[in-house]
This record gives C-alpha cells, sequence and structure tokens, in this order.
C-alpha cells in the first residue's frame, strides 16, 4: 500500500517560512557575540510576520520548526544552545499570544517586537540561571540584557514594519494586526 | 510608524530595566568569600563582609581563623614555624595561605580573581 | 506570500555554506570547558594542581596519577628516610663502589651539570651540613645553631659531587664528607617528571604548583595564566607575572624553612662556602622553561647574592630573574623586568641589571 503525503497549501506556507527563519537562524549564529546568548535575533523578524500575517498558530509552527531543524542542522539539538532557544521563543510566543487574547493592545510591529524580544531574553535568562550558571553573578547581566534586548526588538519591529510594507506592495505600514486564531 | 502604545510599552520596558540596574548592581560587587580547606577537602566557604572568628581542626590542632573588614588571616596554628601567623592578612582574590603541618589552607575566592597560581 | 528570485535564491544558499563553514570552524571555540583546581598533601608539601579544558572525569584521572607520582618521587628521593636516596647517603661515606637505580644517577648527573654552571653555588653534596642545622627533619628545629667546630669540619673536606664517580649504574664517593641533599633540585626535577607524565596522559593546560613552585604548560582559554609572586616580606602579593607555554617560576625564599634561636633567624638556604645560611638576600625568583633548571638555579643565585648573581645567571644561561635582598631592594634583568608588573604601592627600588 502506497502512503501518499499530501501537502496541503498551508503546509507549505509553513515550510517555505520556517526554512527562511531557520536560515536566518543560521546565519546569525555564525555571527560573533559580544556576551553569551546575545544574538540580535533577526529570526524572530520572521515570527513577526507570520504573526502579523498568518497568526499565532502559525507563528507557533514557524517559531518551533525554527528552533528544532535549527538545532538539527547546527548539531546543538538538545544541548544548552539549544535549551536557551527554546525557552526564548516559548516566551515570546507565550507573550504574542497573550497579546493576541488582548485584542493586539494596539500595538504596532514595533511594540510587539519589543515585547517578543524582552520575553525571549528573559526565558533565555531563566533557563541559564537555573539550569547552568546558578550563580548571584548573572543577575549583574541581566539589565545589560534586557537592554540590548530591548534595543535589538526595536529594530526586529522597524525592519519587519519596512517588510510588510514592501511585501503588501501599500505604503501604510500595517499596524492592526490580523489576528486567526 | 509607532503608536501611542508602542511609545507606552517602551517606555516601561526601559523603566523597568533602569529599575533592574539600580537594584541588581547595588549589591556588593566583591562576593568575595574565603575557602577554608582540611586535608584537601573543603570544610567551609564564607563571605568576607561579616567579621568572624573560626577555630578549624586541621591535622594538629586547631587553627584560628580571623576574618575582619574583608581581609581573612590565620590568628593562631599550633605549628611550630607560625609562617601562616606571621604571613598576616589576605585580601585579594586569588591568594592563599596554608599553615602545612596542621593541613589547613585559606583561598580568597572572589569575582576578581586575580591570579591563577601563587609563587612563593 | 514571500517569493524569491531564482537569483536571489541561489545566492542565499551560497551565503548560507559559507556560512556553515565559518560556523564549522568557530564552533570547536565556543562552548565553556570547566577547570579543574585541586589541592593535596603530598612531596613533603601542599601541591596545587590546575587543569583546564579536560572532562572533569578525565581531570581527576590526572590528579590522581600527579599525586601517585609525587608520593613515589618523594620516597626515592627523600633523604634520610628508609629509600633508594636513603641508602645511598648510608653507602656514599663508606667509599666502597654500589649500584642504584637510574632516577638516582640521572638525578645526580643533572645536578652535576648545574653544579657546574653555577660554580657549586648549587651544591647538593653537603647534605652532611643540612642535617647539622637540622633542616632534614620534616619538624623545624629549634636550636641552637651548630657550633663553628662542627661546620668547618665539613667544610674543610669540601664536598662536592665532583667527588663522586658514576660507571653505568655504580657509584664510588671519594669524600666521605659527601651527603646528598636534592633540596634545592628535587622538586624541580620532579615538577619535570610530572609534566611530562601529565601531558602523555592527555593534559594541554595546566598548572602544577609544588608549595609555591610552580610549572604551567599551555594557557586557560587563550588566556595566559597569572601568577601572583608573594611579597617575601609583609603581607600579600608583590608582583605579578603572565606566563603560558611551558614556563616554570621558582622562587627560592629565606622565609620557607626557618627557626629562631635567641632573637637571630636561622635559614635552610646555605652558603656551600660559610656553611651558614646566606645573608643578605631574602628572594630569588627565576623564569626558565626548565623547572628543574628553574630550581637549581633560584638556589644558586640566592647563594651568589648582589654580588654575584649576574655572573652565574649567566653561566646558566638564564634571562629572566629577579633577587630581592634582605633591604627590599630588587635586581632583576631586563626581560625580567618587561614581565613582571608590581602590585605594591610604593614600588621597591629597583636596579635593573644586564647580565
Amino acid at each position: 500500500m502506497k502512503i501518499k503525503l499530501v501537502a496541503s497549501k498551508e503546509d507549505q506556507l509553513v515550510a517555505n517560512l520556517a526554512a527562511l527563519a531557520i536560515g536566518i537562524h543560521i546565519l546569525e549564529s555564525a555571527l560573533p557575540s559580544p556576551l553569551p546568548g546575545v544574538k540580535p535575533g533577526f529570526a524572530n523578524i520572521i515570527t513577526l510576520i507570520v504573526f502579523l500575517l498568518y497568526g499565532w498558530r502559525m507563528a507557533l509552527w514557524v517559531s518551533l520548526l525554527r528552533v528544532f531543524v535549527g538545532s538539527l542542522v547546527l548539531g546543538t539539538f538538545l544541548s544548552p544552545t539549544f535549551l536557551l532557544s527554546l525557552s526564548g521563543a516559548l516566551c515570546s510566543l507565550l507573550v504574542l499570544g497573550a497579546i493576541s487574547c488582548l485584542s493586539g493592545l494596539g500595538l504596532s510591529a514595533i511594540g510587539l517586537a519589543v515585547l517578543a524580544s524582552m520575553a525571549h531574553m528573559l526565558g533565555q535568562f531563566a533557563v541559564a540561571y537555573y539550569l547552568f550558571i546558578p550563580h548571584q553573578a548573572l543577575f549583574n547581566l541581566l539589565p545589560v540584557l534586557l537592554s540590548l534586548a530591548i534595543v535589538f526588538g526595536w529594530v526586529s519591529g522597524f525592519i519587519t514594519q519596512q517588510l510588510l510594507v514592501r511585501m503588501s506592495g501599500k505604503h501604510e505600514p500595517i499596524n492592526r494586526p490580523n489576528y486567526h486564531n | 510608524m509607532m503608536t501611542w502604545a508602542d511609545k507606552v510599552v517602551i517606555c516601561m520596558a526601559v523603566g523597568f530595566v533602569l529599575f533592574l540596574y539600580v537594584w541588581l548592581w547595588q549589591a556588593p560587587q566583591e562576593g568575595d568569600e574565603v575557602s577554608i580547606l582540611v586535608n584537601g577537602q573543603q570544610q567551609y566557604r564564607i563571605a568576607l563582609q561579616q567579621d568572624k572568628i573560626l577555630d578549624v581542626v586541621g591535622g594538629l590542632g586547631i587553627s584560628r581563623i580571623e576574618i575582619k573588614a574583608g581581609s581573612v588571616r590565620f590568628f593562631s596554628s599550633p605549628c611550630s614555624n607560625k609562617q601562616c601567623i606571621h604571613r598576616g592578612w589576605l585580601d585579594q582574590a586569588g591568594d592563599f595561605m596554608a599553615c602545612l603541618p596542621n593541613k589547613v589552607s585559606l583561598y580568597l575566592l572572589g569575582s576578581n580573581n586575580h591570579y591563577d597560581a601563587i609563587n612563593f | 506570500m514571500i517569493i524569491i528570485k531564482p537569483f536571489a535564491r541561489s545566492a542565499f544558499a551560497l551565503l548560507l555554506v559559507g556560512c556553515l563553514l565559518l560556523l564549522a570552524c568557530t564552533k570547536a571555540n565556543n562552548t565553556a570547558q570547566p577547570i579543574v583546581k585541586e589541592e593535596v598533601y603530598a612531596f613533603g608539601t601542599l601541591v596545587n594542581i590546575t587543569l583546564y579544558g579536560l572532562p572533569e572525569e578525565k581531570a581527576y584521572q590526572i590528579i590522581g596519577a600527579v599525586v601517585n607520582d609525587f608520593s613515589y618521587l618523594e620516597n626515592v628521593w627523600h633523604p634520610w628516610k628508609a629509600g633508594s636516596l636513603g641508602r645511598v647517603n648510608q653507602l656514599l661515606p663508606t667509599k666502597a663502589a654500589f649500584s642504584t637505580g637510574p632516577n638516582i644517577i640521572k638525578l645526580i648527573i643533572e645536578a652535576r651539570k648545574l653544579s657546574h654552571t653555577s660554580d657549586n653555588y648549587f651544591n647538593p653534596a653537603i647534605g652532611g651540613l643540612v642535617k647539622l642545622w637540622g633542616f632534614h627533619q620534616d619538624e623545624m628545629p629549634i636550636g641552637p645553631p651548630p657550633s663553628q667546630v662542627d661546620i668547618d669540619n665539613i667544610l674543610k673536606q669540601k664536598p662536592s659531587l665532583d667527588n663522586l664517580d658514576i660507571k653505568g649504574f655504580t657509584i664510588t664517593s671519594n669524600n666521605e664528607a659527601v651527603i646528598l641533599d636534592f633540596g634545592g633540585f628535587a622538586k624541580g626535577y620532579a615538577v619535570q617528571q610530572v609534566i611530562d607524565h601529565i601531558k602523555e596522559l592527555g593534559a594541554t593546560n595546566a598548572i602544577i604548583n609544588v608549595g609555591g613552585d610552580l610549572h604551567v604548560i599551555g594557557n586557560k582559554a587563550g588566556e595566559p595564566w597569572r601568577i601572583g609572586i608573594r611579597n617575601p616580606r609583609g603581607e600579600g602579593i608583590l608582583a605579578s607575572i603572565a606566563v603560558e607555554g611551558s614556563e616554570s617560576v621558582f622562587t627560592s625564599g629565606d622565609y620557607e624553612r626557618f627557626y629562631e634561636y635567641q632573637g637571630k633567624r636561622y635559614h635552610h638556604i646555605l652558603d656551600p662556602n660559610t656553611g651558614f645560611p646566606v645573608q643578605g638576600v631574602s628572594s630569588v625568583t627565576v623564569v626558565h622553561s626548565s623547572p628543574a633548571t628553574a630550581d637549581a638555579a633560584a638556589t644558586a643565585l640566592f647563594v651568589a647574592g648582589p654580588t654575584h648573581w649576574q655572573r652565574i645567571a649567566k653561566q646558566m644561561g638564564l634571562h629572566q630573574v629577579m633577587l630581592i635582598d634582605d633591604q627590599g631592594v630588587v635586581y632583576m634583568t631586563p626581560e625580567m623586568q618587561q614581565r613582571i608588573r608590581f602590585e605594591i604601592e610604593p614600588r621597591p627600588e629597583i636596579i635593573v641589571q644586564q647580565l
């Protein structure tokens, strides 16, 4: 009996977007980072775009695929790096989900990106502290990491906005996220 | 580009982070401690912020360790040479002192560990 | 829908491959390695072992081997306890020929070379004097110091390693005053053997610190090892030096083994010419690639003192030397001055002298 897997349109969409996110994830991990675990987080741009265009569920899929497949490609599956990546992604998705339930709170991509970025960093910090370095000194790093998270978040949000403008062909940036759930 | 809500959120985020700076960075940076070993095994690890006198039982008898004003020294020891006592106060992270006959050694640990080993 | 044009797609793919290759090179260095530190009592003193870049299990294996090596060598080379050297010291004064193991023969031959280049300022044949002063026991003597007569009795016989005739594994002494005490050398020689052993076992970055004298190999995650040199007088650290690769830092001081009698201090570094503890020097620090040479050199230069240290250092092929006299004046070579960083205020008086 032949088993045929038929990919739905949605599957294809997810796959394409995930592939893009994975690609950016891999590129990013080649960048040297000033502090361990600090990456500009540009793969989150994809997550944001997906969230704004296709909804939270799709963003979840793409994000998780990015983390899992990205780690498999980089050889960090189940490693500390992987756990950090996963916790960051889950936390930022949680926050996006919460905002989604609250009908967006009037935030544009920039506000969303900043919140998602901070949630990401906090999630990573919690895992790093509880699982790897339960040392008081780590807290000295937290304000610095969060400062960077705000900055990179803002930049990601801005890029997201610009991309969305170009993609939709309109001149108005998409400010009202499109919430399917 | 940025909505009113964005600006509120960013202000709140920045405020939160500033608060963290003040709260977390005010804690004393040193966190210096002394690790006391007897016969190669760590018996005590004590912060140097609190003045303290500690009697440590070694191979020969009791070495009295004194912690004061962020420094530590051997106050008394059962060895004949008393070299450990003559060494005086230690206060730099990475430094160490031992009473060999009594097999008691002190290592200064801290966030600013200056040395990987001491030559003497 | 995000549509990427074909050209951009291939460009992207190429970029991705390029980054993966870059990643392959950098990934290896990104995982944090543990530093394992352990202290053990061995070789008659406190030994500190630091290992970097090895999994914990392997590190503790190596530490076990180090402890074993030092225990074994302490027995073999102890001048007085029942062991190889102890036995040699009993047979030497008989002036009869006898055989002994390669461990002892090699030690004597290496020491003899260093005695020669140090004009016998490093003289391990004065074990008789060491015993006379009481520095041969683990516990420090309480005094009084030996009489001039007793000291002269040994001095006039001029014991030296040249009094030993070595053929193969057979030794004959022609001077009954020769007793071997490798106090200023065995440590360095032992460290060399232990370093060779841990390298065989796979260590590439380590510090072996035996009672303050140490040898380092490799470095700590690309950064050199930072060594603090204790102030011979007073408290705290006098200076620091960064070492890596394969370097020894050995210091001889008058504060290590000594006793006080009637207000006067007698320390364990004896001048083979006067039979008395060396006067006028508080410490000598030598940096060299060979721990055995560094150890013997620190002893020899201590005896040579501020007057002769340059000549002896040059003869022994040393470049990085620091001598501190009993007034706290620091003498050093230009090479040492470049490497060392003083950590005390005010800085001591420094005299830089070429060899």
